[in-house]
């Protein structure tokens, strides 16, 4: 395995690319993308894209994580490009360097939470993404939601006092320094569900592969297969995995491992798939 | 902004050189030292912010991820205290080439700044040393972070492993004890004030160190996850680390 540090694009982007030992790439495969989640740079909530990268290359795939502007270690870009904008602008200048430096031609792009949201809306942009891997990705509430989550509150008087108690204005809650704190520039807003249906139909339709990890601390899920309730059209095409117990930054070391275990297997599972298919 | 792979071979270490802003001469190179674990991510806007006003008032700058963190080669299990002492040594001595200076400055924070402590002793290429929020004692590091009894094994603290190797080096770290012989001048800045830290000056003065200690009241705690993502940039200290940097330079 290789590791470059570089930078890249107009808006001089910083990145490491990670690659096989000479000789144990896999030929035509996808170059692996990672995207920022919130503010938190290149290396990922708990070292994690680190983790998948060399863990990637191990099974012969190229990755490469990088800085959005004003993330990390990247600049301000001077332009006022929004940062919704730039999630695809500059996950496609990625892109095109892999394309133009390494001759990739496909790619798999993915992350946590703000990069799962970048990675959807990319994949959507440009065809020559193949997959897409989302730790808490876009979710949306079902009827079996409701019930797990309302049902045994309805029958326990210790649950209505609490909700009472939450509803009520805190009190002793110390300010703090606005001035010393920087905030994420991105605020995370689901779309309508019907929109994201019909993204997901279109990468269907592309013969996109899809993988979605949900943690426990996505206020919006709590069932396995509430993903595929909600977009049936993805059953039988996606991989989803639900770790109730996970947190949402997977800190847990054991939880990392699962993550590392499931992502690695889709990897190679599609990717052989493929290849078996152009094989004939 | 260059980013690069530097040290070792068999553990590249990742960089990132800056220089300082023309037409300024340059008033020196400052080595950058963050601290381990997840307060290395919470701390990486605040030393990005540093670098910036470090460029702006004419230091050259290098930072870097020590063995077995950020980008650097080396797995979280395999991180070791007396690595990222040496990792800090060969810091030094890329900044010293990239930059083409015989001496240079250090600022860390936290395990930085007591990892950049260690890393001087016996050396005599090193201006100044500022200590930002040091962690004075190792043990009271991990008495603090995982409580008593302490676990076996692997143990994970906010999504980083901590070897039992590892652990028994930070647990013989004491800078009351190894970070008062120090070759260069050393400023101390804390956001709080503490018993520990007021040991450690007394050690300095004992051993003959006039040097500085600085209360800069900053809100939040690098231990703490902020609720709304957000990343904690302490203004007032990260301008009195200029302002020493730039007065010890001057005079």
């Amino acid at each position: 395995m290789r590791e470059r540090a570089l930078s890249f694009g107009p808006a001089n982007l910083v990145g490491i690319l990670t690659e096989p030992d000479p000789g144990a790439a896999l030929p035509g495969a996808p170059a692996w993308i990672t995207l920022n989640s919130g503010i938190l740079h290149r290396a990922g909530a708990s070292r994690m894209y680190v983790r998948i990268a060399r863990a990637l290359a191990e099974l012969g795939f190229a990755s490469f994580r990088f800085d959005f502007s004003g993330i990390g270690d990247s600049e301000v870009r001077k332009d006022s490009i929004s940062i919704e904008e730039r999630f695809i602008l500059e996950t496609r200048e990625a892109m095109d360097y892999l394309a133009s430096a390494r001759g990739v031609d496909s790619f798999v792009v993915g992350g946590l939470c703000s990069g799962a949201d970048g990675a959807f809306w990319t994949a959507l942009e440009d065809s020559r993404v193949v997959g897409v891997w989302q730790i808490d990705a876009f979710c949306y509430r079902t009827v079996s939601y409701r019930v797990r989550r309302y049902a045994p509150k309805l029958l326990n008087p210790v649950a209505w006092v609490h909700s009472i108690r939450t509803r009520l204005p805190e009190v002793g809650t110390t300010e703090r320094d606005e001035e010393q704190f920087v905030k994420p520039e991105y605020r995370r807003v689901f779309p309508p569900r019907e929109v994201v249906g019909q993204g997901l139909s279109t990468l269907k339709e592309r013969d996109v592969e899809m993988f979605f990890f949900f943690t426990g601390e996505l206020e919006d899920y709590n069932y396995a297969e509430q993903h595929t309730d909600t977009f049936p059209q993805l059953e039988g095409h996606a991989e989803i995995v639900h770790i109730p117990a996970c947190s949402h930054t997977v800190t847990d070391l054991e939880h990392q491992d699962r993550l590392l275990r499931d992502l690695t297997g889709w990897a190679r599972r599609f990717t052989h798939e493929r290849a078996a298919v152009a094989a004939g | 902004m260059n980013p690069f792979y530097f040290g070792p071979s068999d553990r590249p270490l990742f960089g990132l050189f800056t220089r300082a802003r023309e037409p300024a001469p340059a008033a020196g190179a400052v080595l950058l030292c963050y601290p381990v674990g997840s307060e290395y991510m919470r701390a990486h806007r605040a030393f990005r912010q540093l670098n910036t006003l470090l460029n702006r008032a004419g230091f050259h700058v290098l930072r870097f991820d020590y063995s077995c963190t950020g980008d650097s080669a080396g797995q979280g299990v395999d991180a070791r205290v007396s690595t990222w002492i040496e990792d800090v040594g060969w810091a030094i001595e890329e900044l010293q080439d990239t930059a083409m200076v015989d001496r240079v400055s250090l600022v860390g924070l936290r395990w930085g700044a007591t990892l950049a402590a260690l890393a001087a002793r016996g050396r005599d290429d090193v201006d100044q040393i500022v200590l930002w929020d040091p962690v004075v004692s190792g043990a009271a590091y991990l008495d603090d972070r995982l409580g008593t009894p302490r676990p076996t094994g692997v143990v994970g603290i906010e999504g980083y492993p901590f070897s039992d190797v590892l652990r028994a080096e930070m647990d013989e770290v004491d800078l009351r004890r190894d970070g008062t012989d120090l070759p260069a001048e050393i400023s101390v800045m804390v956001a709080e004030d503490s018993e520990a830290y007021r040991e450690y000056m007394d050690g300095l003065d004992t051993a003959g160190h006039r040097a500085g200690y600085r209360v800069v009241p900053a809100p939040g705690d690098w231990a703490q996850v902020d609720p709304f993502g957000d990343a904690l940039i302490p203004q007032d200290i990260i301008q009195a680390i200029i302002q020493q940097l730039s007065r010890g330079r001057a005079s």
